[in-house]
């Protein structure tokens, strides 16, 4: 008998990096180290339950720059290209590590992932990913959810519902697109909330969301049942509470299980490591030393000494530890099911990329899980709608403004690093509803011009750029991005008000920033009163 | 970072990297003394950084860390493009950050800042904080407020919030010959309790909702301090043994 539930969730994003003016773009790798390590390695773990006949529900959410960057010809050509360089890097790694005993069988395994990398890309799915996991979607297996157009920290738009709104609607159309059915859940970027999102969502049909631990048991009316059952805000939309306890057990990397010794080392890299003479045509201008992917140590423990990766001990640490997580979360969902009138639910939802990127083990530590639930009467693997199919009714309350970066709020999103942002995407939003209300019914290169006008408005509140300008690495190429598409807004915004748009610079951006093709700008119309910059002042004191 | 890409820089570059590290370097100091200078500075600043993130922010950061040399390539970066200090309007923006801190932009149309500036009886900017009663009060009708002067050189401020389950709006307010003009008003930011309501949850009875509260992990959110007062008796029921591997 099912004692409580499990909703894993899984939140795939990348921001939109799109380069053809260039040959190679070293920002592109992000996408292919999360191709190569993560979206794959989920996919063959899916296929491997399924061979199996292991039942299995997840929730996933795609963001729309990752799907459109996933079917995009141009980069999958190019991440084609760059799996051939590996597998030629892996025969060369094959050669030199052949009288080495420990790391030999490395440089085997990822001959053989890289091999297999290709293999998938090119013939299983035909260059696009995105078709393995709408099998599963279609198969009831997984659960598709919308996320924001460009992944925008929305309680930083609040006072821009004409953002907001587009950030909602094209998030979800585009889902819908991609996938061919509508969502019924939505993931708000990095969690984070603010009261009144969820009216927003319900325009799109959306039927339920995630928030922070702190953003249910900080709610109005504190839930009884914690974060172990949905809350219905106000307009009826349900609100899943993350479970910080078993989410901060698998992500933690001090004390969480991808802290282990056994692992493999995230940092230490062979792009690092080895001469500049041998590795240099594998990176980016022979010279720019980056990750390659090839990294052949565990983590061992705080030292330099690091001890040579042994697979196989790390995949009996992996079944262990889903072992252990299977173990604590049926004492706890026991425990909880005593003092609940119905059995919990337990919301665990994660960057996808944790998944193999940051802990390689990570999918291996999945299927496991999964396999060990499969067995565990105690425990159900159940979706966000199949939860609530079953469990309609849940109390009300009015979740609180929260988010999962640190401190829980917007301080992420918004420090001394990345402040001055909000000032030019405020008013490039501000711009585009003024440039509606000016030419609401445009055709021709007017209407390509405002059209594009909106994409770079939407490009420019990605999370993504405040997010790493903070972190301290790639900053200069997020501050960039922000700058074009700000300055793309004003080369609109001032060519219209000549009446002049000049076609070379419109098919130029155009092709840089090839998203959301069937845009209308129209979508960011300023509707409601504006509460930011129409405040009457009072009279002088 | 490390020592072979440095070797490549330049030592003006190197002195640039220094300077932003702040680190003091002395006239006699050899190439090979910097290397080692910035070296160490830049290991001592990512692992600050490291430690000052949560883990859902390291693990995302990992997405974008290719292990570039960041600070080094920023200064070989080239091409840039200056976006507007202003657009020539005079508005002010109120953005809330978390419940105890609020972010400020402002700008001010040409004319009035060289007004401003020429005028011999302009004794200051000043943002002026209102405490709302409710969200639809308006700054004249509002009893509480305080003010932070600044200059006119500055266009944004973080402004600390003293209570929480509150509204507040800002203006922008001139002082020319001692008499105030207010500039622009802002919008309002509602601020959360951010901590557990006073009211006891309805349903379950307490005891159980508190039993349930405490298996959430609560006391280990990573939150600003009023979000972690967390009563006794709640942290009383927190179950060690629950933890998790």
């Amino acid at each position: 008998m099912t004692s409580g539930y499990l909703v894993l969730l899984l939140h795939a994003h990348l921001p939109y990096v799109h380069h053809p003016e260039y040959e190679h773009f070293l920002e592109e790798n992000w996408l292919f180290e999360a191709i190569s390590e993560t979206y794959l390695p989920l996919l063959r773990m899916m296929d491997s339950l399924e061979r199996d006949g292991v039942p299995f529900k997840l929730a996933l959410s795609m963001s729309p720059t990752l799907t459109t960057m996933l079917k995009d010809p141009l980069l999958q050509a190019r991440y084609r290209r760059h799996l051939h360089r590996m597998v030629e890097l892996a025969d060369r790694e094959l050669l030199r590590t052949r009288d080495d005993e420990a790391f030999h069988p490395l440089a085997q395994m990822y001959h053989g992932l890289y091999e297999s990398n290709l293999r998938d890309f090119s013939e299983k799915y035909e260059n696009d990913i995105t078709r393995g996991f709408d099998y599963y979607y279609k198969r009831g297996r997984v659960e598709v959810l919308a996320t924001a157009a460009t992944h925008a920290f929305l309680p930083l738009y609040m006072q821009h519902p004409p953002a907001v709104r587009a950030q909602v609607q094209i998030g979800v159309a585009d889902n819908t697109r991609v996938f061919g059915k509508a969502p019924r859940g939505f993931w708000l970027p990095e969690c984070g909330y603010a009261p009144g999102l969820e009216d927003y969502l319900a325009e799109q049909g959306i039927e339920y969301f995630f928030v922070a631990t702190h953003g249910l048991v900080f709610a109005d009316e504190r839930p009884a049942s914690g974060v172990y059952e949905p809350v219905l805000c106000p307009n009826g939309i349900a609100a899943f509470g993350r479970d910080h306890v078993t989410t901060n057990a698998v992500w933690s990397a001090e004390d969480g299980y991808p802290s282990d010794i056994s692992y493999r080392d995230f940092y230490r890299d062979i792009g690092h490591d080895l001469p500049m003479d041998y590795v240099g045509p594998f990176l980016p201008d022979g010279s720019v030393r980056i990750n390659t992917g090839f990294k052949y140590y565990a983590v061992t423990g705080r030292t330099d000494h690091k001890l040579p990766y042994s697979p196989e001990a790390a995949q009996r640490k992996a079944v262990e530890h889903a072992d252990n997580f299977v173990y604590k979360l049926t004492e706890r969902v026991n425990r909880l099911g005593d003092l609940m009138d119905a059995p919990p639910v337990v919301a665990c939802p994660f960057d996808a990329e944790l998944f193999g990127h940051w802990w390689y083990e990570g999918p291996m530590w999945l299927e496991s899980l999964i396999r060990r639930i499969a067995e565990t009467p105690a425990i159900e693997l159940t979706t966000p709608s199949d939860y609530l199919k079953s469990y309609p009714d849940h109390p009300g309350s009015q979740p609180a403004f929260s988010s999962w970066g640190n401190k829980g709020y917007s301080e992420v999103w918004l420090d001394g690093s990345n402040d001055w942002v909000y000032r030019h995407t405020h008013k490039a939003i501000e711009r585009m509803c003024e440039l509606v209300e000016r030419f609401p019914n445009e055709s021709g290169l007017k209407q390509r011009a405002l059209n594009q006008a909106a994409r770079e408005v939407l490009l420019s509140q990605a999370s993504d750029w405040p997010f790493i300008m903070r972190a301290g690495t790639a900053v200069p190429y997020a501050v960039k991005r922000v700058k074009d598409h700000i300055a793309n807004v004003a080369h609109v915004y001032e060519a219209l008000s000549r009446g002049t748009i000049g076609t070379e610079w419109l098919t130029r951006v155009e092709r840089q920033h090839d998203i959301f093709r069937d845009l209308d700008y129209r979508i960011l119309r300023w509707s409601e009163p504006r509460s930011v910059y129409t405040v009457p002042l009072p009279s002088n004191r | 970072m490390d020592r072979e890409t440095l070797s490549d820089a330049s030592f003006e570059a190197l002195l640039r990297l220094a300077d932003r590290y702040g680190i003091d370097v002395p006239e006699e100091t050899t190439r090979d003394e910097l290397e080692e200078l910035v070296l160490e500075a830049a290991e001592e600043t990512r692992e600050e950084h490291r430690q000052a993130n949560n883990h859902h922010v390291r693990i995302e950061e990992s997405k974008y860390d290719m292990q570039l040399d960041e600070d080094l390539r920023r200064d070989m970066d080239g091409e840039d493009i200056d976006l507007p200090d202003s657009y020539n309007e005079t508005r002010v923006v109120l953005m809330l950050r978390d419940p105890s801190w609020a972010f400020a932009y402002w700008d001010l149309q040409q004319s009035d800042r060289e007004a401003f500036r020429r005028s011999a009886g302009f004794d200051g900017l000043l943002l002026r904080v209102y405490s709302l009663e409710d969200a639809g009060q308006s700054v004249a009708q509002c009893r509480t407020s305080f003010d932070i002067p600044v200059t006119l050189l500055d266009n944004r401020w973080y402004i600390n919030l003293p209570e929480q389950q509150s509204h507040y709006r800002i203006s922008v307010v001139a002082v020319e010959g001692g008499v105030e003009r207010m500039l622009a008003v802002s919008n309002v930011v509602s601020v959360p309790r951010g901590a557990l309501s006073d009211s006891s949850p309805t349903g379950n009875g307490r005891r159980a909702a508190d039993e349930i509260l405490a298996q959430t992990g609560i006391q280990e959110l990573d939150l600003p301090a009023n979000g972690k007062r967390i009563p006794q008796r709640i942290l009383d029921l927190i179950d060690e043994d629950l933890v998790f591997n």
